[in-house]
């Protein structure tokens, strides 16, 4: 259905999703460690999230500033309804992005067929985002982060960082790969010699499937997500009720064009009522209007060339539509879930909470001794139960960690981990001197350390696995994690009855980076870092907290010019240094 | 003088020593000063390094003109040239500048590091005399797509791994180590330096005898040349450091990479100690097997100063 000539309301909000979702993804793509920050933060659009600028404060019980523009957001919605769902929101750009792939057409416009998915205004599957809304506020009003399930911005940041980013830089290499002899022959040796790290993530199946599911329900079903699922436009969508600049409707000639064009179908067919908590203010149906009876103003003004062929008070001449309107209501407000349904469902996140608080696994309350040996948080992580309720699950610090250390957790961190960041030393070592995901988080559930202070974030401690280890169960030269190691805490020793000096770790050394673990030649590393010993304090220096703790390294970079006291120390009389032999 | 003209009046003086070269070979015959085994030069790392190649005969001698050269510096470390863990910058900008003058047609610096990358590349500072030298000709090569399987006929153990193909296809490969320590290998010099040059050298360490490996890896690619940067050594917790740094400030340079390091094992005190050549064992096998010879006592060696 093409708008009429001159009429480009539609496409302006068409052209800011665009804009809005090349500058997410400019932002996220390029956001790489050493160059963290650009001129804008690369976490802007996770910090306009307004179901996370709401749910993160209460669960995490503190006041997040990086959040504000989120519950701006939900604020200026009073105003304007729900015009981030409808012009900002990369989601939202990223649905409409497959649409306009995927050539596809709105159920209603196809002879208004309905499907059960079709969720059209009738249908109390819209509802569902409501239900899940209280759910997770629920929950949130007990301390837990449910609402990652939900947040739209984490969500779909998840989806590019650790799936479609991965996917392309795949892509470039065997590019690369098969182009080298042609670089080659023509001497391009930058081309020739460009190998783009490959990144690898853990459990992209949910990823796949999840997003695979929605992109393909919006061939038939636009914005199937926004309309009945997301928890943010149920918040937006309340918040939007009877919006200062709405849609309104005068003159109508009843040809039910813009019905059938509105991908929220928040239209009704005879066209005079509007959902106003589902329109997005995209104003298509203005332009598609042939009585240019639809304006979006603070004023039901009526034009008057319309005025002189409609029947007189159209508002009052259409017959009640109830799913639009309530009649008895003043002001004719979209009907909502009732207000048992609402308490009912977030009584229900409650309950949720609890179970939460009572699994066998659960970190929410946990003290250290509860944490599986694989849980190994990035440096600077504020403790268990305020890391888990803090963190949107948004993969951001996953994509920038350089060494694709970080990744998302199964069940490594209990059930109510999931998606959460894990150190993973196999898959690559936390580099000493990076600080990025702490500098990239947008609820400071890894806390913006300087790297001064993040030397000191010891994450865990390295232990060796003696039944595996080549030099202690084989007698074998090796100690590649001797040598690797960067803090000098992987010390060589002699040991009674072993032809080699044997790998031990010097506990106040270790910052838990996990070099050895990774380059362990052992198929099953032969030394694994642990959460052991973290030093994980949500306000205090960890510098002084390490001092604290007895730890003695010094800052990587500094040891060159220091001679350290030890090596010669290590050498008993009579011995011959490691690796020599009579 | 400035640095540049004196190197310009150098490399005028090479370039006609060059074309006086049978002449002068003539003489060297008939004055029976044969070329040195081992040549050690004391001074500053660029000037050592170019004293120390030329007592061997100059980098004429290793590289022909249109040759492709494979230089193998050790920069597997985050870490300044003042750790001793990566070859000073100077000493590979040496190496280069002589290959350069001998007429190479292509020149590559390559490495497959321990550490991250980029921060490997950039602190040791030399992808930045590299590049200085000429743009792209230094990089870390990790990506499976830059190797190729290759058999090591000659090999005890392993009999077979990937190889950087740029190894594969050179005419010569010049080692160029820092002088270290290393917790299995006793130490890190121009043999056990060539692990940066196959793709999987962790198998090196879990199924096969390192020592024995290091010297099966010296069958196939053997450097040409050996220049061995001891400005700065480190004596102690090699070969990542951080530990203790003695700064000889001297270049050992040898057609025979295990005479050289052997005279660089038998030169500096490892931990406080003197050792003996044959104390290594990578080097005394590489000696058994005939790879070169440690015994550097019978060996002539040439101490100059630069």
């Amino acid at each position: 259905m093409k708008p009429f000539r001159g009429r480009v309301s539609g496409a302006l909000a068409h052209g800011s999703q665009a804009v809005s979702l090349s500058l997410f993804w400019f932002l996220l793509f390029s956001a790489s460690w050493p160059s963290v920050e650009l001129w804008l933060p690369a976490d802007l659009f996770l910090r306009m999230d307004p179901l996370a600028a709401v749910l993160a404060p209460l669960a995490g019980r503190q006041w997040i500033a990086a959040l504000v523009p989120g519950v701006v957001i939900l604020a200026f919605s009073f105003v304007a309804g729900r015009f981030f769902c409808g012009w900002l929101c990369p989601f939202g750009a990223s649905l409409t992005f497959a649409r306009r792939l995927l050539r596809a057409k709105p159920a209603a416009a196809q002879n208004g067929e309905k499907g059960i998915f079709s969720g059209g205004p009738e249908r109390g599957i819209r509802n569902v985002k409501f239900f899940a809304l209280a759910v997770m506020l629920g929950a949130a009003a007990l301390g837990v982060n449910d609402f990652y399930w939900g947040s739209p911005i984490p969500l779909i940041t998840r989806f590019y960082a650790l799936l479609a980013h991965p996917l392309l830089l795949l892509l470039s290499n065997l590019g690369l790969t098969w182009g080298q002899p042609f670089f080659a022959a023509l001497d391009m040796q930058a081309l020739q010699y460009l190998d783009l790290p490959a990144r690898r993530f853990d459990g992209l199946y949910f990823l796949l499937a999840f997003f695979g599911l929605l992109f393909f329900l919006e061939r038939r079903h636009p914005r199937f997500w926004c309309r009945c699922l997301c928890p943010a436009g149920a918040l937006l969508g309340l918040a939007s009720r009877r919006p200062l600049f709405r849609r309104r409707v005068s003159g109508c000639i009843q040809c039910s064009r813009c019905a059938r064009l509105c991908p929220m179908e928040a239209i009704n067919p005879r066209a005079m009522r509007t959902r106003h908590d589902e329109c997005l203010v995209c104003r298509a149906c203005a332009d598609v209007c042939p009585a240019r009876a639809i304006t979006f103003s603070p004023w039901g003004r009526v034009s008057r060339d319309v005025a002189e062929n409609a029947p007189a008070r159209p508002e009052r001449a259409a017959a009640p539509d109830i799913p639009y309107s309530r009649e008895s209501g003043p002001g004719h407000l979209p009907p909502l879930p009732s207000r048992r349904a609402f308490l009912g469902a977030a009584g229900l996140g409650l309950l949720l909470a609890g179970a939460q608080y009572s699994g066998a696994r659960s970190l929410l309350n946990a003290d250290n001794r509860q944490i599986s040996p694989a849980c190994v948080r990035p440096p600077g992580a504020v403790p268990e139960p305020a890391f888990l309720a803090l963190c949107l699950r948004c993969g951001e610090c996953m994509k920038i960690c350089p060494s694709n250390a970080l990744q998302p957790a199964w069940l490594t961190a209990g059930p109510e981990g999931l998606f959460s960041p894990v150190l993973t030393p196999r898959r690559g070592p936390c580099l000493p001197d990076c600080n990025a995901c702490g500098r990239v988080c947008p609820t400071h559930a890894i806390r913006a350390l300087p790297l001064e202070e993040k030397r000191w974030a010891r994450v865990g401690t390295a232990l060796v696995r003696q039944n595996a280890c080549l030099a202690w169960a084989r007698g074998r030269a090796c100690v590649v994690c001797q040598e690797v190691c960067p803090y000098g805490a992987v010390r060589l020793r002699k040991m009674e009855g072993l032809a080699v000096p044997a790998p031990v770790v010097n506990d106040s050394r270790c910052y838990g980076c996990g070099y050895c673990e990774r380059h362990c030649p052992v198929s099953v590393s032969a030394i694994v870092v642990e959460p052991l010993n973290a030093l994980r304090p949500a306000k205090a220096s960890h510098r002084l907290a390490a001092r604290a703790a007895g730890m003695d390294y010094s800052p990587p970079d500094s040891h060159g010019g220091k001679e350290p006291d030890f090596g010669r120390k290590d050498l008993p009389e009579g011995s011959l240094p490691p690796g020599f032999s009579e | 003088m400035k640095r540049r003209d004196f190197l310009k009046w150098q490399m005028a003086g090479i370039s006609l020593l060059g074309t006086s070269a049978p002449l002068l070979a003539a003489a060297e015959k008939a004055f029976a000063d044969p070329l040195p085994d081992v040549a050690v030069a004391r001074g500053e790392p660029g000037p050592a390094a170019r004293a120390a190649v030329n007592q061997i005969g100059g980098m004429g001698r290793f590289v022909k003109e249109g040759q492709k050269v494979v230089i193998k510096p050790n920069m597997s470390f985050a870490l300044g040239p003042e750790s001793a863990t990566n070859t000073h910058p100077e000493v590979v900008r040496e190496v280069l500048v002589m290959c350069g003058e001998a007429g190479a047609a292509k020149i590559l610096v390559l490495d497959n590091v321990l550490q991250d990358a980029e921060l490997c590349l950039s602190r040791s500072g030399i992808r930045d005399v590299c590049n200085a030298f000429q743009p792209g000709i230094c990089h870390n090569l990790a990506g499976a797509s830059f190797f190729a399987e290759s058999a090591l006929p000659r090999a005890e153990e392993m009999r077979a791994n990937a190889f950087m193909r740029d190894v594969l296809e050179a005419d010569v490969i010049i080692a160029v180590p820092v002088a270290k320590c290393h917790g299995s290998a006793g130490v890190s010099l121009s043999l056990k330096g060539q692990m940066g040059l196959i793709y999987d050298r962790r198998i090196m360490h879990s199924r096969y005898d390192l020592a024995v490996s290091i010297v099966d890896l010296a069958t196939r690619v053997r450097p040409a040349l050996a220049v061995i940067d001891a400005t700065r050594v480190l004596a102690t917790n090699g070969p990542g450091g951080p530990g203790k740094v003695i700064r000889p400030g001297e270049v050992i340079a040898s057609a025979d990479p295990v005479a050289a390091d052997a005279t660089a094992v038998a030169s500096y005190e490892w931990y406080g100690r003197k050792m003996q050549p044959r104390q290594v064992p990578h080097l005394r096998l590489a000696h058994e097997r005939g790879l070169g010879r440690m015994d550097i006592d019978a060996l002539v060696t040439k101490r100059v100063a630069a």
